[in-house]
């Protein structure tokens, strides 16, 4: 009867959990880029 | 009916509580994603054991405690303001209002608090599993507090599940289920939750952008980028997808608002979809049947009738043709609307004389016809109707509404290229040389809150002049006090209300400009 609210209230969880995996992924595919130091500091005052 | 009325104070009440909702939904966004941005992190902590993690977990935890405090003192204010300034309205639907209020106090103040308390002061506590779980609950619990709250709001919009009783002369809840799974309920709340969610992204963003500019704790803020980057453009097509089904909800129960925020006065079969317009300011009388209705506009044909129908063909009602009534597409006049509602007030007045002067049978009599299914399809829904004496008070603010709308969807389309874009220099390892575009960032996070309370504006006003849609006008809802305590009340509310948001700026600053401590407590530069 409340099928199609209900899949749209699990709809949102999966959505966070997708957007948890994107970013682990993403975080393990390119953490030497993260990390990787400035080679010219050239901070604004 | 409603003789005695005044006007101002109905204004001046409107006005407190739209101050107090406003200034609420600066702090409570930022809270519900923030929580998920959070757990997110620490989920990562958890999983990868990299200290890195958690100190950028604990920096962007600070922000959201200062938030989260904050947002508490003004949501509290709101909720005294049910009983305070519409308590007319309280009484009428308390039985219906009440329980998805009281389960989002419960929630907000059991649950919520409790892991709160975990998750602020349970480090090197509590196990790494147990504070990870404690810093999820949080979230699910903020976000489910916005859950009930929502579900109250979405009744409003289109009532369900429930019965007028004529005893009591109140509205009653029949079917708890009903009101939660109402799907203008849970378009409501996925949309606001996500569109909550962009907003938070962008804040991480805006505020990671000045680390970058300022040249400290790269790492840290090109991590947080691509946590938010990801997040906030998942979400941003969450938001598009929860918000065309929203509008979906509109254009079949509330019309007129549907009709406000197109601007359209004449409905039509494969109505076209205003990308980009001007509203006519001195033509948009609903009486002038050769109105103008736009100075300028760009169309995309078909789309609005798509968008309401799902059908590229579908007639859409204009606010003309609500007022005035359309035979051909079936859509029923706005006097034909007071007379049902005016039956209605009539005979639930008969039925409460048949009960005071003893006519038993008379009550008894009343008292079934009231209820059956019949009456309550065919003129108890118009109730509200009969309260209305011109027709032109059932058109909403069109310029508010239409421009709320637009401004809305135009920066909701920039968020999701801008998402984009932090992600791919990011990932470039360029971000750092993109100052034109960190700058943008940090002035994105003003842009979001706009957005947000956009989406507010629109939801709210574009429903006016209803409390609760079709049954309680709003000038009906309002508690008869004085205008001068609102008046009083509203100015100190906008006084403290305005000094909470400077402090919290002021906080938020010097917390940022600390930046995230590293685990003996000093902040790394």
């Amino acid at each position: 009867m409340y099928w199609t609210s209900i899949l749209w209230f699990l709809s949102l969880p999966v959505m966070v959990f997708i957007s948890y995996l994107l970013v682990k992924f993403t975080i393990n595919k390119y953490e030497p880029i993260l990390e990787k130091p400035l080679k010219k500091a050239n901070p604004e005052k | 009916m409603l003789e005695g009325i005044d006007l101002s104070l109905v204004n001046w009440s409107r006005g407190q509580f739209a101050l107090t909702a406003m200034y609420h939904w600066i702090f409570v966004p930022l809270t519900l994603g923030l929580a998920i941005i959070i757990a997110i992190m620490e989920t990562l902590y958890v999983k990868t054991g990299n200290p890195e993690w958690k100190r950028i977990t604990k920096f962007w935890m600070t922000l959201f405690g200062i938030n989260f405090a904050i947002g508490v003192a003004t949501g509290i204010i709101l909720e005294f303001e049910f009983g305070t300034n519409w308590s007319t309205y309280s009484w009428f639907v308390g039985d219906i209002f009440g329980a998805p209020l009281a389960i989002e106090g419960i929630l907000a103040f059991f649950m919520e608090s409790t892991f709160i308390a975990i998750m602020f002061f349970g480090w090197n506590k509590v196990s790494k599993g147990f504070h990870l779980t404690a810093t999820w609950l949080t979230a699910i619990g903020a976000n489910l507090s916005a859950l009930w709250i929502l579900v109250a709001n979405g009744w409003m919009q289109k009532p369900v599940g429930m019965v007028f009783n004529p005893e009591s002369a109140r509205m009653e809840m029949i079917n708890f289920w009903e009101v939660l799974f109402s799907p203008m309920a849970v378009h409501k709340f996925l949309h606001t939750t996500s569109s909550s969610f962009v907003l938070a992204s962008i804040f991480v963003i805006g505020v990671s952008a000045w680390f970058i500019l300022k040249g400290r704790d790269i790492a840290f803020a090109r991590k947080s980028i691509v946590v938010a980057a990801i997040f906030g453009f998942m979400s941003s097509i969450y938001t598009v997808l929860s918000g065309d089904s929203s509008a979906r909800e509109i254009a079949h129960h509330q019309p007129m608002k549907f009709a406000a925020f197109e601007g359209l006065y004449n409905g039509s079969e494969g109505a076209g979809l205003v990308a980009l317009g001007l509203i006519s300011t001195s033509e948009t009388d609903p009486s002038n049947e050769n109105l103008k209705d736009f100075t300028m506009k760009i169309e995309i044909p078909n789309i609005l009738s798509y968008m309401a129908f799902m059908d590229w063909n579908a007639f859409v009602p204009g606010i003309n043709d609500l007022i005035r009534g359309n035979e051909k597409y079936g859509v029923m006049s706005a006097t034909e609307k007071i007379i049902r509602g005016k039956i209605a007030i009539e005979k639930l007045t008969a039925f409460k004389e048949a009960k005071k002067s003893g006519q038993v049978t008379v009550a008894d009599s009343l008292k079934t016809e009231i209820m059956s299914p019949d009456f309550q399809k065919n003129y108890f829904n118009y109730f509200g109707y009969g309260y209305i004496t011109d027709t032109h008070s059932l058109v909403p603010s069109v310029p508010l509404a239409f421009y709320s709308f637009h401004l809305m969807v135009v920066l909701g389309m920039y968020f999701i290229l801008f998402f984009l874009m932090a992600l791919y220099y990011t990932l470039k390892g360029k971000i750092h040389k993109h100052k034109l575009f960190l700058r943008a960032a940090m002035w994105t996070i003003p842009l979001a809150y706009i957005a947000s309370q956009s989406g507010w504006v629109l939801a709210e006003v574009g429903r006016q002049p209803w409390v609760i849609q079709d049954l309680m006008p709003t000038m009906a809802a309002v508690t008869k006090i004085s205008v001068g305590a609102v008046q009083v009340t509203f100015w100190l509310f906008a006084i403290i209300f305005t000094t909470l948001l400077i402090a919290e700026i002021k906080i938020m600053m010097r917390q940022i400009k600390i930046g995230p401590k590293s685990e003996g407590g000093t902040s790394h530069v």
